[in-house]
């Protein structure tokens, strides 16, 4: 028992983060108890189930995007990519597939969006901002051509993956609490993980340790367009229809969320933890403010301003630190 | 740390100052939320005037009009989520998709809520408050261009995408009207444009150069109307070509002024939000059914069609000429 404990705290607990998750946390709790009073009916079993299932897609997108500002880069193509898979399992079912090999389809087709992605940063060079731009049009131009622009229905037996629960509980929250456990297990307690914090901290150094850069370059954007399909399959079945211009805009969201959990989109961070509590502040938010009426426009700028101050205030307290530090340090009093 | 939770919790504060005077309150009222398939354009401006007017004469129904930011049903499907949970009377969404936005209705009806929808239909719904009759708008396209151009004439056609509903049921009027009325109409071609005003004008142009005969254009489609109408000026062949659309009256002010254009349809944004508003009313209190009339205010009676998901009312048609455009603004 007593080794488990020391793995779950090694793979959970206290490190740089800590703290910061700690505030989130208790930001989050502030804000859901503001909320309930501010707003009737806000504090329901049936308004927390509702955010969980409309931030799940953005969350798996996020844990995605987390490992890609990892390693100091960025995918603009997530939407792209969403959208793309939604309309290749749209279309295997209208084709006569099974929904299994739909599924199936629609994650190659996002593995196969995300690949070419990292093989085009890792070896030809070109930032990834650049990249996934371009990667972004083409995905959504190549979703729109399958689809004519129609919209798919989804088959009957598809639609728990975004519309059940288990035990009050979304289904497709289920996953994305699997997934983040499993990112953050990757992260924290192999050594893939470990190779991924070298290589975004130091790239030259890892490089030279005989670190394969270019192969954990390639896979993280691999593994981002599997989840960016996984999210577009959660959102056909949630909406039970596909179509090649949903998910535009995801892209911001899932940046939103990453930045929102303390990382640098310079790289070398990732905070599972602070991306799911992250994630839920943001829903919370959301959800409050809409069910208080307040117009999106005001909303848009809320959520802006939560960002702003949130790195703002990380930045602030870091470069404080780091002040602090310099002082003791140069054996000054510190002030 | 604490200063980022302090900071956090401040911006929560002000949302919830900004949010009070927002909130609904009052208790005896039907509580209706109208959702646009965007906020903020002119367009669903003048449909909120419209809006505001209906609530003026109807003390005993409170209106909140909410929406996304961008045309998108994903955010719509988000904030009608929301809105369930605050339990409101009626929702009227008019939806950027008609087939992704069901689930959240039925599930608003499931929650006792009663469903409409406006402008942009939806799979599940107990109303629909269409823009207008496809076959009314068609012939009132082709009874336009006949005024002009006399009953014997060659035309063509401009569309959007040769898939938009609304597009092919209106082909399809104007189609119906000239083999009923008109024979000696003929339409030489049709062409898609999208929603783009450079396309529409090439293809104008192309039309013009191709066809000698040629003697009107109906380009549907608010963003092609324009781009034909530019196309007919270039060529000089203002009086000689007669285009015909559906069109903003703030875009076609200046053509209709100056005389390049006799008149542009459409119909009126601000009537539609006020019989959205009143047939909201009627399914609240008496109640809605095929063949049962009610009265809608300043705009008169309205008959409930069948139709294939509940049942719908249309608009009138409206036309626009240069002694009415400056009433109206959008």
């Amino acid at each position: 028992m007593s080794s488990l404990k020391r793995i779950v705290r090694r793979t959970f607990g206290s490190d740089s983060h800590g703290t910061f998750n700690l505030g989130l946390l208790i930001a989050l709790l502030l804000l859901l108890v503001w909320f309930s009073f501010a707003a009737p009916n806000f504090l329901s079993l049936a308004s927390m189930a509702n955010i969980a299932r409309l931030v799940s897609e953005v969350g798996m997108v996020s844990i995605g995007m987390l490992l890609i500002v990892l390693l100091g880069g960025i995918d603009l193509s997530v939407g792209a990519m969403m959208a793309l898979s939604g309309v290749v399992a749209g279309l295997a079912v209208q084709s006569g597939y099974s929904v299994t090999a739909a599924v199936i389809l629609a994650l190659l087709a996002g593995i196969v969006a995300g690949t070419l992605n990292g093989l085009i940063v890792s070896r030809a060079g070109i930032p990834s901002i650049i990249v996934t731009l371009g990667s972004m049009a083409v995905y959504r131009g190549v979703a729109l051509g399958l689809s004519g622009g129609n919209s798919f229905a989804m088959p009957e037996s598809m639609l728990w993956l975004g519309q059940a629960d288990l035990i009050g509980i979304p289904v497709q929250f289920w996953l994305l609490l699997a997934l983040a456990i499993v990112a953050l297990w990757v992260l924290r307690r192999m050594t893939a993980g470990l190779t991924l914090f070298a290589i975004g901290n130091n790239e030259t150094a890892s490089r030279m340790a005989g670190l394969s850069v270019e192969r954990a370059k390639t896979l993280v954007y691999t593994a981002c367009g599997g989840l960016s399909a996984l999210a577009g399959l959660v959102f056909a079945a949630r909406v039970s229809s596909a179509k090649a211009d949903f998910g535009v805009g995801l892209e911001l969201d899932a940046i939103t969320v990453v930045v929102l959990s303390g990382a640098s989109l310079a790289g070398g961070s990732a905070n599972v933890p602070g991306l799911v509590l992250g994630l839920l502040t943001i829903g919370v938010i959301r959800m409050g403010l809409s069910m208080l009426f307040v117009p999106s426009e005001i909303q848009a700028i809320l959520i802006g301003l939560v960002l702003i101050v949130a790195v703002a205030s990380g930045r602030l307290s870091a470069s404080l630190k780091e002040a602090l530090k310099l002082r003791v340090a140069s054996g000054q009093r510190a002030v | 740390m604490k200063k980022r939770m302090l900071l956090k919790a401040a911006v929560a504060a002000m949302a919830v100052c900004f949010a009070a005077p927002f909130s609904a309150q009052a208790a005896d009222k039907f509580r209706v939320v109208v959702m646009p398939k965007v906020i903020g354009i002119d367009y669903y401006n003048a449909v909120k005037a419209g809006i505001d007017e209906a609530v003026k004469e109807l003390p005993d129904v409170e209106v909140t009009w909410t929406g996304p930011t961008q045309a998108q049903v994903e955010k719509q499907i988000e904030m009608i989520e929301s809105i369930i949970a605050t339990k409101p009377d009626l929702i009227a969404v008019a939806s950027n998709d008609p087939v992704a936005i069901a689930p959240v209705l039925k599930k608003a009806k499931a929650a006792g809520i009663k469903v409409m929808t406006w402008d942009g239909d939806a799979n599940a719904r107990d109303f629909f408050v269409n823009l207008v009759d496809y076959d009314e708008f068609g012939a009132g396209l082709v009874e336009a261009m006949v005024k002009e151009t006399g009953p014997k004439a060659d035309i063509a056609i401009i569309t959007t995408t040769f898939t938009a509903p609304n597009q092919t049921l209106w082909i399809e009027g104007i189609k119906k009207t000239i083999a009923a009325k008109y024979p000696d109409l003929k339409i030489l071609d049709t062409r898609a444009a999208g929603e783009s005003t450079e396309k529409a004008f090439k293809i104008a142009q192309d039309f013009i150069k191709s066809k000698p005969s040629l003697k009107g254009i109906i380009a549907l489609g608010v963003p092609n109307v324009p781009g034909a109408v530019d196309a007919v000026k270039q060529a000089g062949k203002v009086g000689q070509i007669s285009v015909i659309g559906n069109a903003l009256p703030n875009m076609m002010r200046g053509y209709l002024k100056d005389g390049t254009i006799k008149s542009t349809l459409l119909w009126s944004a601000p009537d539609h939000g006020y019989l959205t508003v009143y047939s909201a009313r009627q399914m609240l209190t008496d109640g809605v059914a095929v063949g049962k009339s009610f009265k809608a205010g300043r705009m008169g009676t309205f008959t409930p069609k069948a139709d294939k998901v509940s049942m719908s009312v249309a608009l009138p048609v409206m036309v626009f000429t240069k002694d009415n455009v400056d009433q109206f603004n959008f």
